[in-house]
């Protein structure tokens, strides 16, 4: 009872404390909420889209031609494998288009499975029952409404070998294997006449070498068969050839670490920044508490001479903190809720299913379980200082000096006369602004962080030092060409060219293992990070993603193979790419034919050494080979635009969330010291000093601390922000995340958070008005 | 003739409390003459040191007014009071309150520099001297944790006196102090109204009294009495302390 009534006489008195502490918290909460939720739903809404498709373990996209009665045989006789199911399909290997935008990756074309979800109208949900599709009529994968940018009615063009297909589009199914709009495969679905009629079209164009029909074929581990996805297609591409021979695969695994790769790494990088958010709600807190402490010195001394143990008076405390925690949890876990669905959604364009609401709470109160403990070890830590109180020295007025941790007097100028004197108030209780220097350090830091993310993009060098080819003009010829055609091309305009981009995409396997290997035909051209470029055709490049998983390191020799073609390879270097997110090879040219790839092309990239000359090259490549070449400027890549998106959606959480914090750290820290210094600002009006001066002066204090902050939050960004990124964005393939740290990129954030400080403190301190002097009499 | 600095006319101070109005000061009429050394005395709570605060600036009183280089100063903003009391004012409290992380020189240049009548050279100049006068300047660069209380005191006139005012406002300047420390303060205090400061100052220590030149009795928030005195001396200490006692008896203190 006397915990209780001491508990709520402290939460009446420190009204402003309880509720600044339960609103962080209840925006930690309501993130974690919303994360782990989003997050949740993500995971659930594809398992149960995957189940609904019957999708398989593993989905290969064989050639028809090898998929025979030996490949059926060795499929059923395959003891991890429960069952298989081939699906025909008509390969579309030119892409797609539509009036919009275009997709220039093979799609599969089939009669629509069971299973499968039609998208209702708005996108919200499912339509109950999927109509027949009639001739010239196709359901197209969610994903790719984002990629060909098209709806419902809109005229879509499949281009196959055989020729080219128009269809009209009848609606957006969830195919959850390739159904992403950033995996560049896509499986669409037309009628049973339609696929006829494709069908014959392209077995007639088919030979030996080019087959454009084929089947996909869903692989089901047996009961028993304890492997993970990727070990379950190795060891059946080892017993049977399936993956060797098909154009490409995609285990359960790759399919949703692909579908949700975007809300993953959005949501886990949100995630870290909330976790270091509720670092800062501790460090508010224990800053509050020492103070509070510190100005209820005679009180405290009181109560012990009335009876009451440090431990009551530290419970009490504990208690206290513990509730406006709670209070503002619960509230933000209740804030989130409606917000999940909205959230979820955002992604589901990029995801190519449509995401079902699924509260996370079990996850989200362990996070916050974690919080409150990690909270209660903190205060219980801090509270150690309400044992060291001396009733009699506390009820004699005995209390320490509140200043003097430092006896650093920076120097007072009559000229700056309030800056100087807000210094010297800073550097004399350095101790009680350390924990706001801090924080402004992490918002800074985090700011930074998501800055670097959105600028990594529009620097050349950063781009190629993580794997993206960036380029300033796209190259697509009529008919494929050589590479002695291509080298004639090019030298028209060969003092312009900084960086060839001609690569071919195959899948072959390596030591058994599916991997996407770029066969190019100017390996000098690839930026190597270890090693170097392959130039002899028994040589490879890996990236550091593949190495590791592979256990590859320099110089290892591998087994890589391609259809019924094996050859030895040693890995010469390791490079970055983002090729099917960093699981990724290049060998040159004449290593691919050794693969049974031909030397040639259909187009490339180039880097120019000036991208103010894009125009001269384009006109000097196309006044030389007119219709047979289309030149375009690098303006519009898709995959950046989400990207893009994506980070600015996390850059205005992270700064909408890092300026409030800072409104409520200054609030609370201000607050604190405007008590301390209560009697410091009478003095100062007795001298003369007016209300404006004074809050200026308690202003600039914070502005200082804000800055000291800035400085450590950006050289912490400078030792730091590449490496954590690193760590960070592995999962999409970048193993060598690099910033440049622009002056604008550095500023901007730095200038935010000083800018805040000061304005907020400026805020705070409106209450120096109310300062009498009359306070200063001692009667 | 004596002239007068200072004129309050029909001063009156009342706080609201308990849902009822407490008078602290009632329709107070009172002139403060250049160059004396006036005190102002009552029993606890009498409204000695809230008739201080409200002629100073430092409060508002309730209604009158405070006449003052022919402005009211009870009519005046929050800048012309602030004004005021970095040029024509100097106060020294009871319980010193220097500001704690500035040192003692430190303390007495700030209120210099906010005058702005001289440059910063000629303030720390002038503040060097002051705390030599006061016998402090070899604790010049200490914090005020780190001296005594009569040091601590005699930095509080220095910082008083610093821009010359016209007139010198302390409240119970002894209250805080040892025996000792006391006499050398009021010491300093009777120096410097010899000198010509004006001094209007809060005490109930009839040491402290018998240095006044004017002397004023509170009583219910009002003046129930004057007595003049002839300047100080030290040699005619005993019998002004036994005039003082004999008159403050008769107003039954």
């Amino acid at each position: 009872m006397d915990i209780l009534t001491l508990l709520k006489a402290n939460i009446r008195r420190r009204k402003g404390t309880f509720i600044s502490i339960a609103i962080l918290t209840f925006i930690i909460s309501m993130a974690l909420t919303l994360i782990l939720s989003v997050s949740k739903s993500c995971i659930t809404s594809f398992n149960a889209a995957h189940s609904d498709a019957k999708s398989g373990d593993v989905t290969a996209m064989i050639r028809d031609i090898a998929f025979n009665d030996e490949m059926k045989q060795k499929l059923d006789n395959e003891t991890i494998i429960d069952h298989y199911e081939a699906t025909p399909v008509a390969v579309m290997s030119n892409g797609m288009t539509a009036d919009k935008s275009s997709n220039h990756n093979s799609c599969f074309f089939s009669v629509l499975p069971d299973g499968l979800k039609l998208v209702n109208r708005n996108c919200t949900g499912y339509e109950d029952n999927i109509p027949q599709l009639s001739k010239g009529e196709i359901y197209l994968s969610y994903g790719s409404k984002t990629v060909l940018k098209c709806d419902i009615g809109d005229k879509v063009t499949a281009h196959s070998n055989s020729g080219d297909y128009d269809f009209t589009v009848k609606g957006f199914v969830v195919e959850p294997t390739f159904g992403a709009s950033n995996i560049g495969w896509k499986w669409q679905f037309i009628s049973q006449e339609d696929y006829d009629s494709i069908y014959a079209a392209n077995l007639a164009a088919s030979d030996d070498d080019k087959r454009n029909n084929g089947y996909m074929v869903k692989l089901c581990k047996a009961d028993g068969c304890g492997l993970s996805d990727g070990k379950f297609r190795r060891q059946v591409n080892l017993d049977t050839d399936i993956i060797s021979n098909s154009w490409g695969s995609l285990t359960k695994d790759m399919s949703i670490h692909y579908t949700n790769i975007y809300s993953d790494n959005v949501l886990g990088i949100l995630l870290v920044f909330i976790l270091i958010l509720a670092i800062v709600v501790l460090i508010v807190a224990g800053h509050s508490i020492s103070t509070g402490i510190e100005l209820d010195y005679t009180n405290l001394g009181i109560l012990k001479s009335q009876g009451f143990g440090s431990g009551r008076i530290r419970l009490s405390i504990l208690l206290q903190y513990l509730l406006a925690e709670l209070v503002g949890s619960i509230i933000g876990i209740f804030a989130a809720i409606p917000l999940i669905s909205v959230i979820a959604s955002v992604f589901d364009p990029i995801s190519g299913y449509i995401t079902e609401t699924h509260l996370a709470l079990g996850q989200t109160l362990l996070y916050l379980l974690c919080i409150f403990a990690a909270s209660a070890v903190f205060i219980i830590f801090i509270t150690h200082k309400v044992c060291k109180i001396s009733p009699i020295r506390a009820i004699s007025g005995g209390r320490r000096e509140i200043y003097f941790d430092s006896r650093l007097k920076a120097p007072i100028s009559a000229k700056f006369l309030s800056s100087t004197i807000a210094l010297r108030q800073f550097t004399s209780a350095k101790r009680r602004y350390l924990a706001s220097i801090v924080i402004a350090a992490i918002l800074v830091f985090f700011m930074l962080m998501v800055n670097a993310l959105s600028s990594a993009t529009n620097s050349k060098k950063a781009a190629k030092m993580m794997g993206i080819d960036y380029c300033d003009l796209f190259i697509n010829f009529d008919k494929a060409k050589s590479k002695e055609e291509l080298d004639g091309i090019l030298d028209t305009v060969k003092n312009d060219i900084k960086t060839r981009y001609f690569h071919g995409g195959r899948y072959i396997s390596i030591n058994g293992e599916e991997i996407h290997c770029n066969i190019t035909l100017y390996p000098e051209d690839i930026y190597v990070t270890k090693g170097r470029a392959p130039i002899y055709d028994n040589e490879m490049l890996i990236t550091e993603i593949a190495a590791d998983e592979l256990g590859l390191k320099l110089g290892d020799k591998v087994d890589a193979a391609r259809y019924d073609k094996h050859e030895e390879f040693i890995i010469c270097g390791f490079y970055p790419s983002l090729s099917d997110t960093g699981m990724a090879t290049a060998i040159n040219g004449k290593a691919g034919e050794k693969l049974g790839v031909k030397q040639e092309t259909g187009g490339g990239a180039l880097e120019l050494k000036d991208a103010e000359r894009s125009n001269a090259v384009i006109e000097a490549l196309e006044k030389k080979y007119g219709d047979d070449i289309e030149v375009t400027i690098a303006d519009d890549d898709e995959a950046m635009d989400i990207y893009d998106s994506a980070i600015f959606a996390m850059k205005a959480v992270i700064y909408s969330f890092s300026l409030f914090f800072a409104l409520i750290v200054v609030i609370m820290v201000s607050s604190k010291a405007f008590t301390q210094e209560k009697t410091d600002i009478g003095i100062f009006k007795s001298q003369g000093f007016t209300t404006g001066k004074l809050r200026i002066q308690f202003a600039v204090r914070f502005l200082i601390v804000s800055i000291i902050g800035a400085i450590l939050g950006t050289l912490l960004g400078r030792l730091f922000i590449n490496k954590l990124l690193s760590v960070m964005l592995r999962g999409i393939g970048i193993t060598n995340f690099y910033s440049s740290f622009t002056f604008a990129g550095v500023a901007v954030p730095a200038a935010a958070i000083c800018v805040c400080f000061f304005l907020f403190a400026l805020l705070a301190s409106r209450k120096i008005k109310k300062v009498g002097i009359r306070q200063l009499v001692t009667e | 003739m004596k002239k007068s600095i200072m004129t309050a006319k029909g001063l009156s101070k009342s706080f609201a409390h308990n849902g009822g109005q407490v008078h602290i000061l009632s329709g107070v009429d009172l002139d403060i003459y250049e160059g004396d050394f006036t005190v102002i005395m009552g029993a606890s709570g009498s409204g000695k040191s809230t008739m201080l605060y409200a002629l100073s600036g430092m409060d508002r009183a309730t209604a009158g007014s405070v006449m003052y280089g022919g402005k009211d100063i009870v009519k005046m903003s929050e800048r012309e009071l602030a004004g005021l009391r970095h040029s024509d004012f100097g106060f020294i409290f009871q319980q010193m309150h220097l500001v704690s992380n500035l040192t003692l020189i430190e303390n007495v240049s700030v209120s210099g520099y906010l005058n702005k009548k001289r440059s910063a050279a000629e303030v720390r100049e002038k503040a060097e001297g002051l705390l030599k006068r006061m016998n402090i300047d070899h604790v010049k660069t200490n914090l005020p944790s780190q001296v005594s209380g009569g040091e601590q005191q005699r930095c509080a006139i220095a910082r008083a006196v610093i821009n010359e005012p016209k007139l010198l406002f302390a409240d119970e300047p002894t209250g805080a102090l040892n025996r000792r420390n006391t006499t050398e303060v009021l010491d300093l205090l009777t120096d410097l109204n010899i000198n010509g400061q004006s001094i209007l100052m809060v005490t109930h220590d009839v040491r402290a009294a018998v240095r006044a030149t004017r002397l004023l009795y509170l009583s219910d928030g009002s003046v129930m009495g004057e007595l003049n005195l002839a300047r100080y001396d030290s040699a005619e200490e005993k019998s002004r302390e036994a005039q003082v006692n004999a008159w403050l008896a008769s107003l039954e203190w």
